[in-house]
């Protein structure tokens, strides 16, 4: 235990991310303070299960490779009361929704899960790309990015301000060539604001899929702890990652439906082509506005 | 009246409050100036040209050139010898000719120096023609409207260090166009990254290389800087680079009187004299309704107000307009700032009194007469203010004014020291663990950091990371690279200095309308119930202080008093980690809980100083945690060298004051960032104790670095007492025998030397 690293233990063991024992005598070796910090920080951890991804296989390309599950399914399945050939519209729709390890924005919030919908001749194919490991990062970006160049428009959920701008900030950090912030955008945030404001208590997702689609989630994993989730798969393989495919297959379902749920003059208000912007070099980036909840 | 007109009416004024102890005369210089270096761009030549700008000064082609070539180049010229032209030349050019893609950064200490300069490259960019080109301040004031089209399309991006590092590095990939074309980064007043808010920025600096490193761009770095001793190596301990210094003025100069004037004895036993502002006022008589330009630097915001006001009491007495008197210092509203900037340049004010906020690089023109009411504290500070004197065509005068304290008396004895004594160093540390481990973390939410990549320059970078990873748990380490993978925004946490710290408004009780602004810290002492809040010549009573939101309700009065509040500072032992026994003397280390109290006030009688009054301050102290190092004197010592409970204490608090001074020179420091507190009788120690703190929220290891050197700085003290020949104690020394008693000296020397046995 050199005395540098043991500086730092000092100050930062008194800060919120790690607190240290308050020291009942004082500690003279360094190496004690450090053990004991060591214990408690084991501590917090308890014990985890471990976790199994769902079943899917590792996909490669140029920038290498993820973890790719794939579902398809018929379009007479059902999501809540509705058919999934509902949310089927003209041309080339690509449903997306991801999942991060933070809500803090910045370009260090890394996208870990990205949902992906799309109809192939009489199927709806339902894609998730996953990090192993932030290696698999670049490959799996490469992956979005060319999905969304194929697609004609882009359907989220508070895409506008949020989804988008995650994709974007990492695109950039790994230079893959994108269209996320120029292709056509259908934010359903929007549509389903304007719709049905006044007559739901809100329009967050949970709020209007209850409503509208009849889907009542049970044993829902919240948003909010998907990153420790996806922590905890990182650091040693354990943790509820497979509930956060779980979560995010649904809020990707409920995109595809909801798109069919909307009166068509609605929709027509709000899908007016996206703002034509210069891209300089890989992604671009902008901002939004303040976030919606989400 | 005329400067020589001016000197004759002081050297006739026999029996007036002060008299002239010297009289130093700078004498004129010829401007030496260079053709434009010929990489200029036609249309920036023609626009200079329409300007009267035919030629430039050595030094601006100099630095223009180098920079122009792509060397880093540090301007350490004198205040007004047009060093904002040394790097808006090569920047303009590379905007002009690159196509809309090339980009500059500006960093800035204040949001006044951004807005300054924003408003004077708006002007260029006019001039030139180039609407086009986007010229903005980036920082807590830019609405949030705005700020996105600055991001997308801002040329010439103005910020401060603190916005650097909290919105923009943290956000780089929204800024794409800028970090991708970024030809120049202009950082200016670098003198005043010191101490841990330099070493803070040091880091930022790095980080900021980084991210242009992803980009692909090389930008080169300018730096501008006041006359210090060692401009180019701290520069080049601050980005890391190699720089070349520029530093011989080539703008000319008319003749500069420094003028020492020292206020008569009152009272001969303590060797109280009148006091300054009383001098300054008198000064005033003489100024007020005279076409000079005068300066009035105070060094405190309480000073300034009450010399403001008896500025505006002259002024009506001569049927001087009040515009013409007015006031300049932080806690101003930008509105207000920004008027008298631009009154002063035009001549409309004659007279302004002003804080160190008027020290920096904002334009106001050249003045005439420059009055400084006490040493301001550093040779640096004094030519940045007397810098605000002196036109191309017009003698000026700087009066400075000693007050009773030993180091103003120093001066008045020994003038030819200011002009001889080398400028203070600048000197940071951003290898500082705590700080370093702060911006690692930050960098690596920025981009995942490689092992073996490092740091910029920075030592144990890998150590750091394994900290990150494993016991804060905030980074992910695979195969060779690191991943920030905390769900937290990092910067957000980490603060460049404790001015970031919320202010508390002040808001008149009558039109509900925000006066001003104060940080928290000095509220406790300004704006208590019951102070009389000075504000532009004006006074307030605070009528009610709202703690807990910030907020000051005041309202106008004309009161024959002002306030003065006073504190106390005590430290309090939380734990000792480690003890080191010495002969004479234990070392401690450990941690501290400093709370700083206003304990009450006085009002006092404008003019005459009587106290007419006092009240109490019912607030809670202003608080915080920290490291420390602590010399507890064993019983023995104390006995023996004459240190006991009751007794004169002015030797310990001699030997505090030396070492507070000398701190600086072993561990890379400002002078405020470590306090030093001497305890005759320290209640948890129960002994005679030098308390030596970091002075900031948590600490930054200096105190630490202390607990193993301090015998290097003790041993540094005895040599200063040993070498000064003073009899009782002096400015240079212990401090002055009225402060610390005639017993003083001797006793701090046998002290040391029991210490040091």
């Amino acid at each position: 235990m050199n005395r540098f690293r043991a500086k730092l233990t000092r100050a930062f063991g008194t800060g919120e991310d790690a607190k240290p024992p308050a020291p009942a005598a004082p500690a003279t070796e360094d190496g004690d303070v450090l053990s004991a910090l060591r214990r408690r920080v084991a501590k917090w951890g308890g014990t985890r299960l471990p976790a199994t991804l769902p079943a899917g296989r590792e996909h490669g390309n140029a920038r290498g490779s993820f973890w790719l599950r794939e579902l398809v399914l018929g379009l007479e399945e059902r999501h809540g009361t509705r058919f999934l050939a509902t949310g089927r519209a003209e041309g080339g729709d690509l449903f997306l929704d991801v999942e991060t390890t933070g809500l803090a924005g910045g370009a260090g919030t890394v996208v870990f899960l990205t949902g992906l919908a799309f109809f192939r001749d009489s199927e709806l194919v339902l894609e998730q790309a996953f990090l192993r490991s932030f290696a698999e990062e670049a490959a799996a970006l490469h992956h979005v990015a060319e999905r969304v160049a194929a697609a004609t428009r882009l359907v989220t959920f508070v895409g506008k301000t949020f989804d988008r701008h995650r994709l974007a900030a990492r695109f950039a950090i790994h230079k893959v060539a994108n269209t996320i912030l120029t292709i056509p955008h259908l934010d359903l945030y929007y549509v389903a604001r304007r719709a049905h404001a006044g007559r739901l208590p809100d329009t967050k997702l949970r709020t209007v899929e209850r409503a509208l689609l009849g889907v009542e989630r049970t044993d829902d994993l919240p948003g909010s702890e998907a990153p420790t989730a996806f922590l905890d798969w990182l650091r040693d393989r354990t943790g509820a990652i497979a509930r956060v495919f779980e979560h995010n297959r649904l809020d990707v379902l409920s995109l595809v439906t909801l798109l069919g749920a909307f009166p068509p003059a609605e929709l027509a208000a709000l899908a007016a082509p996206a703002r034509r912007r210069k891209v300089s070099g890989a992604g671009g980036g902008t901002s939004g506005a303040p976030c919606p909840p989400r | 009246m005329d400067i020589a007109g001016l000197l004759a009416a002081f050297a006739a004024d026999k029996d007036g409050l002060a008299r002239i102890e010297a009289h130093h005369v700078t004498e004129p210089k010829v401007a030496r100036f260079a053709p434009f270096p010929e990489f200029v761009h036609e249309r920036l030549r023609t626009t200079l040209e329409s300007r009267g700008i035919l030629q430039l000064y050595e030094h601006q082609a100099r630095a223009a050139r180098l920079l122009h070539e792509g060397t880093n180049v540090v301007v350490a010229t004198p205040t007004a010898s047009g060093k904002s032209l040394c790097f808006h030349l090569p920047v303009l050019d590379a905007l002009l000719r690159g196509g809309g893609d090339a980009r500059a950064l500006y960093l800035f200490p204040t949001k006044a120096l951004a807005r300054d300069q924003m408003d004077e490259l708006e002007e260029w960019l006019r001039a030139l023609q180039r609407s086009d080109l986007v010229v903005a301040v980036y920082d807590g004031d830019t609405p949030p409207a705005q700020r996105r089209a600055l991001r997308e399309g801002g040329h010439l991006v103005l910020t401060n260090p603190h916005m650097l590092h909290s919105g923009i590095l943290p956000n780089h990939t929204k800024w794409q166009g800028l970090f991708t074309g970024l030809r120049y980064v202009v950082v200016d007043e670098v003198h005043t990254l010191s101490g841990v808010y330099g070493s803070h920025v040091a880091n930022v600096l790095r980080r900021l290389r980084r991210i242009c490193e992803h980009y692909g761009s090389k930008p080169v770095f300018c730096a501008a800087s006041a006359s210090i001793s060692n401009p180019g190596e701290h520069c080049q301990r601050l980005f890391e680079a190699p720089f070349t210094v520029i530093d011989e003025d080539g703008s000319a100069r008319e003749r500069k009187h420094y003028v020492f004037l020292n206020p008569r004895v009152v009272q001969e036993a303590s060797g109280m004299r009148v006091p300054a502002i009383d001098v300054a006022r008198s000064v005033s008589e003489k100024l007020i309704d005279t076409e000079l330009q005068t300066i009035y630097f105070t060094r405190s915001r309480n000073t300034l107000e009450v010399l403001l006001k008896y500025l505006r009491d002259l002024a009506k007495k001569r049927n001087v307009d009040q515009e013409r008197v007015m006031g300049y210092r932080g806690g101003y509203l930008p509105d207000l700032r920004r008027k008298v900037e631009r009154d002063l340049q035009s001549g409309k004010i004659t007279s302004v009194v002003a804080t160190s906020a008027l020290e920096l690089g904002v334009d106001i023109g050249s003045l005439d007469v420059c009055v400084l009411l006490g040493y301001p504290g550093t040779v640096s500070s004094t030519f940045q203010r007397a810098g605000r004197v002196g036109r191309r065509e017009r003698e000026s005068a700087v009066l400075f004014v000693a007050r009773s304290f030993a180091i103003d008396q120093y001066l008045m004895r020994n003038p030819g020291w200011l002009f001889d004594a080398p400028r203070e160093a600048v000197s940071i540390d951003p290898d500082n663990a705590i700080i370093l481990t702060n911006h690692v973390k930050c960098a690596a939410f920025e981009l995942p950091i490689a092992a073996g990549s490092g740091f910029g320059a920075a030592e144990h970078v890998d150590e750091v990371l394994d900290f990150l990873t494993d016991d804060l748990r905030v980074l992910v380490r695979e195969g060779d690279r690191w991943h920030y993978s905390a769900g937290t925004y990092p910067a957000e946490g980490v603060s460049l200095n404790a001015a970031d710290m919320d202010n508390v408004v002040i808001v008149e009780a009558d039109s509900n309308k925000i006066l001003a602004e104060i940080d928290r810290p000095s509220a406790l002492t300004a704006v208590h119930e019951g102070a009389i809040y000075g504000h532009q010549g004006e006074q307030y009573v605070v009528e009610h202080l709202d703690w807990k939101n910030r907020r000051a309700t005041v309202r106008k009065t004309d009161p024959d008093y002002f306030t003065e509040a006073e504190t106390e500072t005590e430290v309090k032992v939380l734990h000792v980690d480690d003890t080191k026994p010495y002969a004479g003397y234990a070392a401690h280390r450990g941690e501290v809980h400093v709370s700083t109290l206003a304990k009450g006030y006085k009002k006092v009688r404008f003019y005459t100083r009587e106290n007419v009054g006092a009240g109490e301050i019912h607030l809670p102290p202003e608080e915080f945690e920290t490291e420390a190092c602590m010399l507890v004197i064993d019983r023995a010592l104390a006995q023996e060298v004459g240190l006991h409970s009751g007794a004169d204490a002015g030797g310990l608090r001699g030997v505090a004051e030396l070492v507070q001074g000398l701190v600086p020179l072993f561990v890379r420091v400002d002078p405020g960032d470590v306090r030093v507190l001497a305890n005759l009788e320290h209640p948890h120690f129960e002994a005679p104790t030098l308390v030596i703190y970091d002075n900031l929220p948590d600490g930054v290891g200096l105190s630490d670095r202390l607990f193993a050197r301090h015998r290097d700085v003790l041993e540094a003290a005895r040599g200063v007492l040993a070498r000064c020949p003073c009899r009782t104690g002096c400015p240079a020394c212990i401090g002055p025998s009225p402060d610390q008693g005639l017993r003083g000296k001797p006793l701090a020397k046998a002290l040391l030397a029991g210490m040091l046995r």
